[in-house]
């Protein structure tokens, strides 16, 4: 052992800290080197010197009466023990984990998923209110490109309500999740992320509507200027963007 | 040894079922725990603060303390280690409360002073001279020196109570051993 390393272990040894082994290497250089063996006497003398240093002196001896007048200041302030919100109960659901690290990941997982629901929750509800009245459909097409292309077969369902009595409309309205008023167009359409347009959600299949109801449902869309009436869409399918279709046939 | 770890370990279970029963409304658990550490933390704080008035007052702060949170505590440190901790906190408070009522210079400031007044120190008994010394370590040292030198407390545990890491615990220990022993040979060669 080099001297450098025999002062690091020193207080160790002197604390009665070192393992066997260091402690035999160690008294095997001190031992060797009269310098290291001065400094270590030093310091097992100064650490025993410190140790054995009396307390500060005391008037009275320490009796009993810490309790008494910490029962008394008690009294006197009438302090109460505080509940911490973990024993109030809010928090108990935590104590269930007794490891904190499972305890704050499963925190952390929980607001995760209750942030990215709240967030999910606004990107799907987000609606627009807008009034149509004044427009033709040619420029409510134009205008709708302008928000999203996306929503161009909305001027489709547009132009079909335009079409229906008010009661028809009123009829399936709120399944239409569209809010319509007869007398001008009003539609409070639902802006979503594209992909889900591809969904399903919006999109019905009218493959069981006979050739001669599409043909009057285009016809009807024609009727009323729509600058795309066809209601094919998604690969050629006869596709709309209406709901029910059972109502939808009644027509 | 084993007998020694047991008995801790033993002081440990009583501790924490003190503090369940007092938690569930036994004030006598309170009690309890009071006289069992009511010297310890006395003398503690004694050594510290060096007046057996204030460290009366220091102690009962400390209990009334523990009394108002002891809901509060989890048991992921030991009792005694939170004990330490409020008690170490409230000295530390006392005397930073006192540094600036009585303007006292800072302790690097007086330990330079210290240096200059050696040799009038040298003229007094030698372990009232170390206690001086000792008085005049940084704070952090000097705590960290009587909790490991009287209190035999571990690193991790000094940690704890004073806060940081148990490498710096170790490392402000041998901070406080060096600074003594500088001192210490210039006192010695001195007689």
């Amino acid at each position: 052992m080099r001297c450098a390393k025999a002062r690091k272990y020193m207080l160790e040894m002197v604390e009665e800290g070192l393992s066997p082994l260091l402690q035999q290497r160690l008294k095997v250089h001190l031992e060797s080197c009269p310098t290291c063996q001065g400094e270590y006497d030093a310091l097992q003398e100064l650490y025993y010197t410190v140790k054995g240093l009396p307390l500060p002196q005391v008037a009275e001896p320490l009796g009993t009466e810490v309790l008494g007048l910490v029962r008394q200041r008690i009294r006197a302030e009438g302090i109460e023990p505080s509940l911490s919100l973990w024993n109030r109960g809010g928090w108990r659901i935590l104590s269930l984990f007794r490891r904190p690290l499972l305890a704050y990941t499963s925190l952390v997982v929980i607001v995760g998923l209750v942030i990215g629901g709240i967030l999910f929750w606004f990107s799907y509800s987000q609606r627009v209110t807008v009034d149509l009245s004044d427009l033709t459909l040619d420029e409510v097409e134009q205008a709708w490109e302008l928000i999203s292309p996306e929503m161009e077969v909305d001027m489709e369902l547009i132009a079909l309500l335009d079409s229906l009595s008010p009661e028809e409309i009123s009829s399936f309205s709120d399944e239409l999740k569209v809010e319509v008023e007869p007398d001008l167009i009003l539609s409070e359409v639902p802006i979503l992320p594209s992909g889900y347009l591809n969904s399903g959600y919006f999109y019905y299949d009218l493959s069981d509507f006979s050739p001669e109801e599409i043909e009057e449902i285009i016809q009807q869309l024609s009727d009323k200027g729509s600058s795309n009436p066809s209601p094919q869409k998604e690969g050629g399918g006869a596709r709309l963007f209406l709901k029910p279709i059972d109502e939808f046939v009644s027509i | 040894m084993v007998s020694i770890k047991m008995k801790k370990e033993n002081v440990v279970d009583d501790d924490l079922q003190l503090v369940e029963r007092f938690k569930r409304g036994d004030q006598s658990a309170f009690d309890e725990l009071v006289l069992s550490y009511q010297s310890r933390i006395y003398y503690l704080i004694l050594r510290i603060i060096g007046d057996s008035d204030e460290a009366a007052d220091i102690a009962q702060s400390t209990f009334v303390k523990v009394y108002r949170s002891l809901h509060s505590f989890r048991g992921r440190s030991s009792f005694k280690t939170w004990l330490y901790r409020i008690a170490i906190n409230l000295t530390k408070n006392y005397l930073r409360e006192k540094v600036k009522k009585e303007r006292l210079p800072p302790l690097r400031e007086a330990e330079r002073q210290a240096e200059g007044k050696l040799e009038e120190m040298i003229a007094k008994e030698r372990s009232q001279m170390l206690r001086e010394t000792v008085s005049l370590l940084p704070e952090r040292q000097r705590l960290t020196l009587i909790l490991r030198i009287y209190e035999e407390l571990p690193y991790k545990e000094i940690a704890r109570i004073m806060g940081g890491t148990t490498g710096l615990a170790k490392v402000n220990y041998y901070h406080a051993i060096n600074n003594l022993r500088k001192k210490w040979t210039k006192l010695n060669s001195a007689h």
